[in-house]
């Protein structure tokens, strides 16, 4: 009998193994319905500095406001165990105004510049064990090149002040320091999902790194990144291949 | 009471058990039921790391061409001596246009306009919106693009970029683009309706009327059969699409393209200015 005790408590221990509920796996079952989905991801992020600091009779403000948008195209392609491969080609647009503010007693000199650029980035076919309700994929804009696609000084002087206009233009540089900085900051984008059915799935999404407030001296007043939207919504393709004639 | 001491049967017995347990842990969890899953968010299945493409078990048609494969838009932006005018304006309000002008060459002179009230919605006070310029100009020589500007006087021996005609196309697929839009129609959302010459070209007519998540997306189109170039297109997009389900947007996309055949003048940079003479003292 105790030969048999031998046998069977290890066999009852497996089944108790095999059938008791079990916490959920890091790498999700399958959610979505497998096929091939082509939709957009489209944000808005920005960067918001106004700080005064005021020197013996004359007051300097510095105003930053800085808009980086994304409008690409997105594929996923899930397959039947819940993994798949997610494709990103995301055109990014820059757009920095940065303007300094001088007013003293004998007169005053206002200078900004604009700075727009243009860039791109995609990531193609990469594959994934699991596509679940968040996921991420890389977004690193500043790695393929920045168009620098509009560069304008803009200034205004009055009293007793001369030389406003060149400083502008020296300034100009700045700008894409700036902005060639701020689009390093970008590696990753995380996907996160708000709906789904069969046709489509979609949500929201988010840039890592980006939102933050930071203060520097002299300025007690932070220079605060921050995203006004980010969204995504794919569309299942009912052929599986896309139109012929289109793109 | 002595102890049974382990015979060999009973030690691989309980090891492959042990084993078949590792086994069974190991095993991927039941799949959940295919279909409808209006799960909420809260669920947070979170991807940990990307693996190499090709490491995957098969998936639905299709291959990485098709996201980046050169398609219509492609093919008008290769043909030369044209002049090609987009414009898209936003559910948001916002708006932007281009012209792209090409030399028999192959090079290009690009006029942009952008407009965002986001953009000017914060400036400070004294700063007037209507100062901003948001035009500009680039001309695109051998591939590469240089800013056409008044400030920097030598801006002819800077480029701005070394292919930019790659930028425009990848600019040109992304949702802007009329290409994202009609991938996404229901199969037969694009019927042909006859032949027509638009801006010097004999093209197919297509009517394009597709409904997705009972939004309908509408418009025209007209491609060149030779080149396989969309040499003209209307696309209106509702904002319902743009947006989330729950929480429509108004308004709509509207993208319009317009290639014309044009004898566009040759695209050249102009001569750098001579080098700023450096005074010299008198020993």
């Amino acid at each position: 009998m105790k030969r048999w005790g031998y046998f069977f408590l290890p066999v009852v221990l497996l089944f108790i193994m095999l059938f008791l509920p079990k916490p959920a796996p890091a790498q999700a079952s399958p959610t979505f319905s497998p096929g091939l989905y082509y939709g957009y991801i489209n944000f808005l992020a920005r960067t918001d500095f106004t700080g005064n600091v005021t020197v013996q009779d004359a007051e300097h403000r510095y105003t930053w406001l800085g808009f980086y948008t994304g409008r690409g195209k997105l594929q996923l392609r899930i397959n039947n165990s819940g993994g798949g491969t997610i494709s990103v080609l995301l055109p990014t647009k820059s757009y920095l105004s940065d303007y300094y503010f001088l007013d003293f007693s004998k007169g005053h000199c206002y200078i900004g510049n604009w700075t727009n650029a243009e860039s791109y980035y995609f990531d193609l076919e990469r594959g994934y064990p699991s596509i679940g309700f968040a996921f991420q994929a890389p977004y690193k804009p500043a790695s393929r090149g920045i168009s620098y696609t509009e560069e304008e000084p803009w200034n205004d002087q009055g009293g007793e002040v001369t030389n406003c206009a060149e400083v502008s233009q020296a300034m100009l540089p700045v700008g894409r320091v700036v902005i060639k900085g701020n689009l390093d900051m970008l590696s990753t984008i995380q996907f996160k999902t708000i709906y789904a059915t069969d046709d489509n799935i979609g949500g929201t999404c988010s840039l890592p790194g980006w939102n933050q407030s930071f203060s520097f001296q002299p300025f007690t007043t932070p220079n605060v990144y921050s995203t006004s939207y980010c969204q995504w919504r794919v569309f299942k393709l009912n052929s599986g291949k896309p139109q012929k004639g289109n793109q | 009471m002595r102890p049974i001491p382990p015979k060999p049967t009973r030690i691989t017995l309980v090891a492959l058990l042990a084993v078949l347990a590792s086994l069974a842990c190991a095993l991927p969890q039941l799949p959940a039921a295919a279909g409808a899953s209006n799960t909420p968010a809260a669920s947070q299945a979170t991807i940990k790391a990307g693996v190499p493409a090709g490491q995957e078990t098969p998936v639905p048609d299709g291959s990485q061409d098709d996201f980046l494969r050169p398609g219509p838009l492609d093919h008008l932006l290769a043909l030369h001596s044209v002049q090609i005018d987009l414009s898209i304006s936003r559910p948001d309000g916002s708006s932007r246009s281009m012209q792209i002008a090409t030399d028999k060459t192959g090079n290009m002179d690009i006029n942009l306009v952008e407009n965002n009230p986001a953009f000017t919605a914060d400036l400070p006070k004294e700063v007037d919106p209507k100062t901003l310029k948001t035009a500009s100009e680039l001309l695109v020589v051998g591939g590469k693009a240089y800013l056409h500007s008044g400030e920097d006087l030598d801006w002819m021996e800077h480029p701005m970029d070394d292919n930019y005609p790659q930028t425009l196309a990848q600019e040109l697929h992304g949702m802007d683009g009329p290409g994202l839009w009609l991938d996404i129609l229901p199969d037969g959302s694009i019927q042909p309706a006859g032949q027509d010459t638009v801006g010097g070209f004999a093209a197919d007519k297509y009517v394009v009327n597709g409904k997705l998540e009972n939004q309908v997306i509408s418009g025209t189109l007209w491609e060149e059969p030779q080149s396989d170039a969309l040499v003209q297109a209307e696309l209106h997009v509702p904002g319902a699409l743009l947006s989330s389900p729950d929480q429509p947007q108004p308004g709509e996309l509207k993208i319009t393209l317009k290639a014309q055949k044009v004898d566009v003048p040759l695209v050249t940079l102009p001569p750098a200015p001579p080098p700023t003479a450096v005074p010299t003292t008198a020993p």
